[in-house]
């Protein structure tokens, strides 16, 4: 398999091309099956050539598989190949395996969906973009990957297309990864600039034998980040991740949770040889990291929405994720990326749970006493609820404590405490969530369906069991298989050192605190909300400035969208038709509203047009003979 | 005997005066009459040229052109007539149809 | 040896005018035979280019009036196998207008005369008397379809600023031939200095961008494409466009190197222009074909990105992007061929649920629509890629980085159409035709080649940069 994982790679495009193509002869179970089955088999066949990277030694442990040569004439060399190695594997493993239990759950979860089959073209749609961004061996491919997760995103964002909140969302989600697309398109022209390939090989290769400039590197490492943040919902790009909830729940745990906002993760662990060479970019990677993680725990603390409450913790959580791989912790962070998709993936699948029973009702305010009703949920969701916050003997308690331990052993204190100060909040907007839906008394006025169907049910409760035990993949002082499995990928180029911890350097006063911390922030929530009905924050402006994401949204509004906007009615008329036809409404509407816009010229007047080129040619020889 | 810049003044205000008729009338006939000029004004030009070079290929080319633009007429009149049947008019801002 | 060297066109010619003879004397049930006859020709022409081409041919004629070397040879196989592609759909096309005369066979193969003339010619007495050719057929046969007051429309509009163009493009060329004394192009530049030679040769420019279809000299085409019998219209954006850019690319590069700083300024701002408005434009258009017109408008503009920077490895990208963009173009515009009828049919709406009534038929046009968007795998992404990569190499990396931008813009309009053709739910509606043999055949083949120069775009590459080789 390890030979040939390229069929792992066109699997899930066979199930698009599959579903979109015989869609109209298909039964829903069919579908269903192609869907579910391509990534099933994705996923074992992703497991085998774990298995057999595994059977090799470490200095093999980086497969190259080019499929064809693209282009070789001139200067300009260009194939398309395939890298496995533990990192991409690791991804796979992931994309595949959560993949997988996702596409189960949505069989149930968007069974009564008018678009059915057009959900499951987009879902392997994502499956497979994603798969080709971490599979890629060059950077070229990783931006068509990129770009990809960026289409499949906006596409299962809007895919409620008649509510304007969705397709707004969809193109907010648009427009903020194309501004990172553009950042990593710019890497990668420098990139090709000073080193004259984009194969990772040759790149991670020639920065140290024919090193670059410093300042070339910081720009390199710089605006891969812009990727990154965009793509991660990191600051400053990280407000399009709260109105992405706006899509069917299943893909927000699939993408906005297990796998597409950890693409940045990817992106600079998958650089580390760049890093290396810029401290200046790292350490930007790390703050940035820091920052994200506990401005959003903030945020998450007082948000009503239950898909959005669990979307501020994605980026806090995520933002971990950054800061570990910014100090070079790579199996750190990629253990806790790891960790979370399970964690993650299964909250919102218990929250999309809730909301199927409540018929489609998302605000905390209006749930309670939902534990006798969904008890399966309820485990579950506790389950999670324990393994995020940090609680010993859950997952989350083993990947976020060696990542903090290693960040005070390293001597980051700053960043040491403000993750810590996260892990609090974590802990506490976590319960808080916990015990407005599942304790007291019902406070919703829709009378409560009962627990999700089966298909939706056994997913839930597979990644629980993953959420509780997955951390036990790393035993601190005993073992840490992570890093074992890890450490090959990073022993092939320069700066891979000090990426695995050493598993016996246990940060015992970390690891207390921070224990401390989460049964702190437990018990306050325990004291708030336990049993309590809904009461609002007695400090409402702190409250009103964190349930506005302190305003971002706003200032974003102000600062680029309305300046934007009043351009003029050219650009306005454009924005428009992206808002009401936005590429993902059928909708025939405003056939001609257009006219009036960019296209005024074309007014079916050929006298007009024939003005326009009589002036265009003016204009230009004007330029040449009165200017040049 | 006028100079060389003589003829191309009178080309050049030929030029400019069918450029305008072509702009500004508004029935298609008159817009072809315009045109008409425009192309008579780089023959006179062509044919200056050649004269006062003493070489030859400018009033041959004059020749083709003159051809080809009795052909080009011929074609939009047979154009304008098909459309007249259908629409009845020669107005060129009727003919908006097609737009956006 | 000039008539043999010539053979390919004298087909043509000798074809055009057998198919006008035997449409006076042919019954009209028959008139079929025309269109096969026609296409007998054009295929016989291909061939002979063909080989001529893969020979490495490079034969000046009549004194270098004609310059038969692998550039013009390129173009000539790109200008007859399009037309040849338009020829095979419009045969069922003109049978549902019940316009199957000769007239348009012969016509056809005249336009094709003009354009095969036009980029071998390296006189302006030539290529001006080939470009009118070209133009007068198109114009003819853009008002093809007499019935239909949108397709006279379409032709007198086109008419209208073609003529307008052609005036200014005679008397840029006056001007150039008063300025040098000479008609051939290997002359006239080095001798046309100065700000009237600029002005002549924004003029004789200009001729040429109003085939191509460039900003500002667009406007006729949106009107045109969509009012035209849909093969004209595959064939105006193709074909027609693909023997203006040659032109223009032979008189820039060959005639006025000394001016290159200034015509290279142009052409990057008239790119940039054409990839926005274009690209822009087309984001707004419920009519498919009128979409496709603006999407040509912004497809010319990246193939004009060559003329900007002016290296070798541009103008061989160029000749790529135009191989392959006579396929996926007239591919696109077949397509839609087959679903117009007098009525329309050709609204975003009237293709929900293409992919149920005519599979094949729906994922033949997705796969020109994603490699007109550039997307993986296809010829346009190659295309696409060669041409930036160019771009970038020469110096305008702004240009490629705007192009790579409007790629992006691209995608929302082309992906709209995949919505419709395979997730649309389609209200019962008439069948539309079969599609015939011939028909079949072209489309099979545009789409055969779209993918396959996806992934294999290496010998085309290389044919393009050995056409080159011999340009200067």
């Amino acid at each position: 398999m390890l030979q040939h994982s390229w069929v792992i790679l066109l699997l899930p495009l066979v199930g698009t091309a599959v579903i979109s193509i015989l869609g109209r002869y298909l039964s829903k179970l069919a579908t269903s099956l192609v869907a579910c089955g391509v990534v099933g088999l994705a996923f074992l066949g992703t497991v085998a050539a774990a298995v057999q990277l595994e059977g090799l030694p470490p200095r093999l442990q980086a497969v190259q598989e080019v499929l064809f040569r693209w282009i070789v004439s001139g200067p300009l060399h260009i194939s398309f190949g395939l890298l496995v190695d533990p990192i991409s594997l690791l991804f796979m493993l992931v994309i595949t395996g959560v993949g997988f239990l996702i596409h189960v759950y949505s069989v149930g979860y968007m069974g009564e969906d008018k678009n059915f089959r057009l959900y499951f073209a987009y879902l392997n749609l994502f499956i497979f973009t994603m798969l080709l961004l971490v599979m890629a061996n060059n950077f070229l491919w990783l931006l068509v990957g990129w770009g990809g997760v960026g289409l499949a995103s906006y596409l299962l964002i809007g895919f409620w297309y008649e509510r304007p909140s969705a397709v707004a969302a969809a193109i907010k989600a648009f427009v903020m990864n194309v501004i990172g697309d553009v950042g990593i398109f710019l890497a990668i022209f420098l990139i090709y600039l000073s080193f004259h390939s984009v194969s990772y090989n040759r790149v991670f290769h020639l920065a140290y034998t024919h090193p670059a400039a410093a300042g070339v590197m910081t720009a390199i490492t710089l605006l891969l980040l812009l990727g990154a943040v965009a793509k991660s919902a990191q600051l400053p790009l990280h407000t399009w991740l709260f109105d992405a909830m706006e899509g069917p729940t299943p893909v927000s745990a699939l993408i906005h949770a297990a796998t597409m906002v950890t693409a940045g993760v990817y992106l600079v662990a998958r650089c580390y040889p760049l890093y290396h060479l810029s401290p200046t970019g790292a350490t930007a990677v790390a703050v940035v990291g820091g920052a994200s993680a506990l401005l959003a725990a903030t945020i998450g603390t007082a948000q009503t929405d239950i898909k959005r409450a669990l979307a501020a913790s994605t980026m806090s959580q995520i933002g971990y994720m950054i800061m570990a791989v910014g100090l070079g912790m790579y199996a750190a962070g990629l253990f806790h990326f790891l960790t979370h998709a399970f964690f993650k993936a299964l909250l919102f699948m218990a929250a999309g749970n809730i909301i199927h029973a409540l018929g489609g009702e998302q605000d905390l305010r209006k749930m309670g006493g939902l534990a006798k009703r969904l008890p399966v949920t309820y485990w579950s969701f506790l389950a999670g609820t324990l393994a995020i916050s940090g609680i010993p003997g859950f997952s989350g308690f083993f990947s976020k404590d060696e990542l903090l331990g290693q960040t005070l052993n390293r001597g980051h204190v700053v960043l040491w405490a403000v993750g810590v100060a996260a892990a609090f909040l974590t802990a506490f907007y976590m319960f808080r969530m916990f015990f407005l839906a599942f304790s007291g008394s019902y406070r919703g006025e829709v009378h409560p369906h009962g627990e999700a169907p089966r298909v939706m049910l056994v997913p839930t409760v597979i990644l629980a069991v993953l959420a509780v035990v997955g951390g036990y993949l790393v035993l601190p002082g005993v073992w840490d298989l992570i890093g074992n499995f890890l450490a090959p990928a990073f022993s092939h180029w320069h700066g891979g050192a000090g990426a695995v911890g050493n598993p016996h350097h246990v940060n015992w006063l970390s690891m207390g605190i921070s224990v401390l911390l989460a049964l702190a922030g437990f018990g306050v929530a325990y004291q708030v909300y336990h049993r309590r009905a809904w009461q609002p924050a007695p400090w409402p402006f702190l409250s009103q400035l964190l349930y506005r994401k302190y305003y971002f949204d706003e200032l974003y509004d102000a600062v680029f969208v309305r300046p934007a906007v009043r351009l003029g009615a050219v650009f306005g008329a454009v924005a428009d038709r992206l808002v009401i036809d936005g590429g993902v409404m059928g909708l025939a509407r405003g056939v001609r509203t257009l006219g009036n816009g960019l296209v005024f010229l074309q007014s079916g007047y050929v006298r007009r047009y024939a003005l326009t080129i009589a002036l265009g040619a003016a204009a230009i020889l004007a330029y040449y003979v009165f200017w040049a | 005997m006028p100079s060389l810049g003589d003829f191309l003044a009178v080309g050049a205000g030929l030029f400019v005066l069918g450029l305008f008729g072509a702009l500004m009338k508004r029935t298609a006939v008159a817009v072809l009459m315009g045109i008409e000029l425009m192309l008579n004004a780089a023959n006179l030009n062509l044919v200056a040229f050649a004269a006062f070079s003493g070489r030859i290929s400018g009033q041959i080319f004059a020749l083709f052109v003159i051809a080809l633009a009795a052909a080009e007429v011929a074609v939009g009149l047979a154009i304008l007539l098909s459309l007249f049947r259908s629409r009845a008019t020669v107005r060129m801002d009727d003919i908006d149809l097609l737009k956006g | 040896m000039n008539l043999a060297a010539l053979l390919p066109a004298e087909i043509l010619a000798g074809t055009a005018l057998a198919v006008l003879l035997a449409d006076l004397f042919l019954p009209h049930r028959d008139k079929a035979y025309l269109g096969l006859l026609s296409a007998a020709g054009l295929a016989a022409a291909l061939g002979g280019t063909a080989r001529q081409l893969a020979a490495g041919l490079h034969a000046s004629l009549w004194g270098g009036i004609f310059l038969l070397d692998p550039f013009a040879l390129f173009f000539q196989t790109i200008v007859l196998g399009a037309a040849l592609l338009v020829l095979g759909v419009s045969l069922p096309y003109l049978e549902r207008w019940g316009r199957d005369d000769g007239e348009f066979y012969a016509l056809l193969l005249m336009a094709v005369l003009g354009a095969m003339m036009m980029v071998a010619s390296r006189n302006f007495l030539e290529i001006y008397v080939a470009m009118e050719l070209l133009s007068v057929s198109s114009y003819a046969l853009a008002g093809f379809l007499r019935p239909d007051p949108r397709s006279g429309e379409a032709a007198l509009k086109y008419y209208l600023q073609g003529v307008l163009a052609s005036a200014a493009l005679l008397y840029g060329i006056s001007l150039l031939y008063g300025l040098s004394g000479s008609l051939d192009l290997s002359v006239v530049g080095a001798r046309s200095a100065g700000s009237l030679g600029v002005v002549a040769l924004v003029l004789v420019a200009g001729g040429f961008a109003l085939k191509i279809a460039a900003v500002p000299f667009h406007m006729w085409a949106p009107d045109t494409y969509q009012g035209a019998p849909a093969p004209v219209a595959a064939f105006l954006s193709t074909a027609s466009k693909a023997a203006a850019f040659a032109v223009l690319a032979r008189v820039l590069l060959t005639a006025f190197p000394a001016a290159q700083g200034p015509w290279q300024e142009l052409f990057a701002v008239v790119a940039a222009a054409s990839m926005a408005l274009g690209n822009l434009a087309a984001l707004g258009q419920r009519n498919v074909r009128r979409m496709l017109a603006y999407s040509s408008i912004a497809q010319g503009g990246y193939v004009l990105i060559a003329l900007a920077v002016a290296t070798p490895t541009a103008v061989a990208a160029s000749l790529f992007y135009l191989a392959v963009y006579v396929f996926m173009n007239v591919g696109a515009f077949s397509v839609l061929s087959f679903l117009a009828g007098p009525t329309g049919g050709e609204e975003l709406a009237d293709l929900d649920g293409l992919a149920e009534r005519r599979p094949a038929l729906a994922l033949a046009l997705a796969v020109f629509l994603i490699s007109l968007a550039g997307m993986p795998l296809t010829a346009g992404l190659m295309g696409k890629l060669y041409l930036f990569y160019a771009a970038v190499q020469g110096g305008y990396a702004w240009l490629a980085l705007w192009g790579v931008v409007f790629t992006v813009v691209s995608y929302f309009y082309y992906f709209r159409v995949l919505r419709h053709l395979f997730w649309g739910t389609a209200p019962p509606r008439p069948a539309a035709p079969a599609a015939s043999v011939p028909a079949g055949l072209a489309l099979g083949a545009a789409t055969l080649a779209t993918v396959l120069f996806g992934v294999f775009p290496q010998p085309l590459l290389q044919l393009a940069l050995h056409s080159l080789g011999m340009l200067r």
